[in-house]
C-alpha cells in the first residue's frame, strides 16, 4: 500500500451537469470528481503508484455503491463517449511524465526513443514537453486540447497516411481495471519494455497482442486508463502548402491508389507529400478543394517561413476551428456563409514550415459546433463525397467536409481499418437541427448506396449493434468483447466501466 | 473552487433571457450571471521510474 501522503487530493466539483467542450453533450452527472496527484508540481514513481491506489479506491468505492464510473480527458468528444450518471472522473491535471531509461527497454525494441505519461497530460502540453527535448509525436490531431488517454481512447488522427492515428504510437498501456489491482499492458509480439518496469510501477505484466488491440480503442470502457507508454520520434519539421485544386479524375484516383505522382502538388518537387488533407464546400459548384500537403524534413529547409504565432487559428487547424469561431456569434448558418469560411480558414499556404508543436497547437476556439467523421476506403471517396455533399445542399446544413488520409491501424475497433490508408471524411460544422438531419441522412445514403464505413468515436455518430456489425464484422466486434471479458472478469466490473453509449453500440456485455 | 495553488486559466461569464428579465424589470439593480472557472493544469518537472535507490528525482 502506498505511503498515504501519496494519495492523490479527489475534488468533488459541486455539479449535477457535466457539458463538453464543444457544448454538444450537457447530461446529468451522479458525481464529478477531479483527481489530483499528491504533489502536482513534482512527476514522481511513489506519487504516480499513490495516485493508482486512489483511482482503485474509487472504482472500489462505485462496485460498493453499484455506480458507473467513468474518466474524461479534455472533453473534446463531440458525443457523449465518456459521460456516466455515475461517478466523473476529471483527469486532466494528472500529467506526469517519464522518459524511459535504456535499461529498461526491451532488448528486441528497434523504435523510436519511449516516454511514459499519466493519462491527463494534453496533447499539447506532450507536445511542448518533447519539443524542448528535440522529439516530436509521430502524428497527433490538428488541435490539441485533448489528453492523450482520450485521443488515443477515441482513435484521433490527423492526415498522416504514412504513420497512422494516434493509437498507433502507443507500446504499453497501464489501465486500473480493478480495486484490486493494475496491469500493464504490451502486445507479446512487439515488446518495448522490460519485465520488471511493470511491477516498479506497481502493476501485473500482461503480455498479449489481442488484449493490446482491442483495449487501444476502447472508450474508457476496458477501465481506468493511467498511464500510457509513447513511442516517439526525434523531432522534425514539417514543410506545409495550401491551395486550391480541382476535383477531377486525377484527383480521385490519385486518392484511391494513394499515389500523388500525377497531381500538380504545390511544393512536391519530386516528393511525396507526408500528410494529405482536402477541405470542400459543399456549395462550391466549380467542384474544387482546399488541398493541404505537407513533407517531413529532419531539418528546418531553406527558404521556408516559420508559421505564425499569436492568431486564433493556425496553419494546423482543420475546417472546424474555423467554423466553431463564428458559430458562437451565429449558430445557425447557411450555404453562403460556408463559401465565406473556406476564404477565411483555407487561405493559401506557401512554404511554412515548424516542428509539430508550432503547427498543430493547442487552439481555444469554442463555439456550438457539431462534427461527424466517417472512415472509408479511399477507392470510395468519390462516392462518399458525392453523397455527403448532395445531402447538405438538399438541407441547406452549415457545413464543410473534409478528406484526410490516415495508415491503417492495428486497433480492433480502430475506425481508420481500411488498408493500406482510410480516408476521413469529416463533416463539419455548426450545431443546427439541419445539421443533425444531414448528418442523419448521410449516414443512411452511405449504407443505401453500398459504401462501407467506420464512426469516429469521438466526433457525433449514430452507433447501434446492427451499424457495429457492418461497419467491423461479427469477429472483430466479438474479439473487443472477449477481450473486454478478459480484463473484466465480472458483471459487475464490465456494467462499472459502461455507459449509455456502449450499450447503444452493443459493447456493454 | 480548488485549483491546488495552480490558479485559473480559463474564466466564463454566461447569462440568459431569464437574467436579462431580472436586470429589466430590476431596471438594473439586479443584474445575475453565471461564472464558470478551469482550473489551470501543473507543469511538474519530469519523473524517474528508475528505483530509488538509482537516483530518482
Amino acid at each position: 500500500m502506498p505511503p498515504t501522503d501519496t494519495l492523490p487530493l479527489v475534488i468533488d466539483n459541486q455539479q449535477s451537469r457535466w457539458r463538453n467542450w464543444h457544448q454538444t453533450v450537457d447530461t446529468p452527472v451522479g458525481e464529478w470528481l477531479t483527481v489530483w496527484n499528491a504533489d502536482p508540481n513534482r512527476s514522481s514513481l511513489a506519487g504516480y503508484q499513490g495516485t493508482t491506489q486512489g483511482l482503485k479506491d474509487l472504482i472500489r468505492r462505485a462496485l460498493t455503491e453499484d455506480r458507473s464510473i467513468r474518466a474524461h480527458g479534455g472533453t473534446w468528444s463531440f458525443g457523449p463517449v465518456a459521460a456516466t450518471d455515475g461517478i466523473l472522473l476529471n483527469t486532466q491535471p494528472l500529467n506526469y511524465r517519464f522518459p524511459i531509461a535504456g535499461g529498461d527497454v526491451h532488448p528486441t525494441h528497434a523504435g523510436g526513443p519511449l516516454v511514459f505519461v499519466q493519462c491527463g497530460m494534453s496533447v499539447a502540453d506532450l507536445n511542448h514537453y518533447l519539443d524542448a527535448k528535440q522529439l516530436a509525436l509521430p502524428t497527433c490531431g490538428a488541435s490539441n486540447g485533448q489528453t492523450i488517454a482520450g485521443a488515443v481512447s477515441t482513435g484521433t488522427h490527423g492526415a498522416a497516411f504514412k504513420i497512422g492515428a494516434m493509437q498507433d504510437f502507443v507500446r504499453a498501456i497501464h489501465l486500473v481495471p480493478s480495486p484490486d489491482e493494475s496491469i500493464w499492458l504490451e502486445p507479446a509480439s512487439r515488446r518495448a519494455t522490460n519485465d520488471d518496469l511493470a511491477a516498479r510501477v506497481g502493476a501485473r505484466l500482461e503480455t498479449s497482442d489481442d488484449l493490446f488491440k482491442a483495449a487501444l480503442v476502447s472508450f474508457g470502457s476496458f477501465g481506468l486508463i493511467h498511464g500510457l507508454l509513447l513511442e516517439v520520434a526525434p523531432t522534425f519539421f514539417l514543410q506545409i502548402w495550401r491551395k486550391e485544386m480541382p476535383l477531377d479524375a486525377a484527383m480521385w484516383s490519385a486518392i484511391a491508389n494513394l499515389d500523388f505522382s500525377g497531381l500538380d502538388l504545390p511544393g512536391a518537387d519530386g516528393r511525396e507529400p507526408d500528410h494529405f488533407q482536402i477541405v470542400i464546400n459543399p456549395y462550391d459548384e466549380q467542384r474544387r478543394g482546399v488541398v493541404t500537403v505537407m513533407y517531413r524534413s529532419p531539418t528546418r529547409p531553406p527558404g521556408s517561413t516559420a508559421p505564425s504565432i499569436g492568431g486564433r487559428w493556425s496553419q494546423g487547424d482543420s475546417a472546424l476551428e474555423a467554423i466553431g469561431l463564428v458559430t458562437d456569434l451565429f449558430p445557425d448558418l447557411t450555404g453562403p456563409l460556408s463559401k465565406a469560411l473556406e476564404k477565411i480558414a483555407q487561405s493559401k499556404i506557401e512554404n511554412v514550415c515548424g516542428r509539430p508543436g508550432q503547427v498543430f497547437r493547442d487552439t481555444t476556439t469554442r463555439g456550438k459546433a457539431a462534427g461527424a467523421g466517417l472512415g472509408v476506403r479511399l477507392d470510395q471517396v468519390e462516392k462518399a463525397i458525392g453523397i455527403a455533399r448532395a445531402r447538405a445542399v438538399a438541407i441547406g446544413a452549415p457545413a464543410l467536409l473534409a478528406i484526410r488520409l490516415v495508415k491503417q491501424t492495428d486497433a480492433t475497433l480502430g475506425f481508420t481499418r481500411f488498408g493500406p490508408a482510410t480516408a476521413v471524411i469529416d463533416l463539419d460544422g455548426a450545431q443546427s437541427n439541419r445539421q443533425k438531419r444531414f448528418f442523419s441522412e448521410t449516414f443512411a445514403a452511405l449504407e443505401n448506396e453500398g459504401v462501407e464505413y467506420t464512426f469516429h468515436w469521438g466526433k457525433l455518430n449514430e452507433v447501434s449493434p446492427a451499424r457495429m456489425q457492418r461497419m467491423y464484422g461479427a469477429g472483430r466486434v466479438q474479439a473487443w468483447l472477449d477481450a473486454r471479458r478478459t480484463v473484466l472478469p465480472t458483471p459487475a466490473l464490465r456494467r462499472a466501466f459502461a455507459n449509455d453509449f456502449t450499450d447503444q453500440a452493443g459493447l456493454s456485455a | 473552487m480548488d485549483c491546488q495553488k495552480q490558479g485559473l486559466q480559463e474564466v466564463t461569464v454566461r447569462s440568459n433571457v431569464g437574467y436579462a428579465l431580472i436586470t429589466l424589470i430590476t431596471l438594473g439593480f439586479v443584474a445575475p450571471k453565471k461564472i464558470e472557472g478551469k482550473c489551470a493544469r501543473p507543469t511538474p518537472t519530469e519523473g524517474s521510474l528508475s528505483p530509488p535507490s538509482s537516483g530518482s528525482r
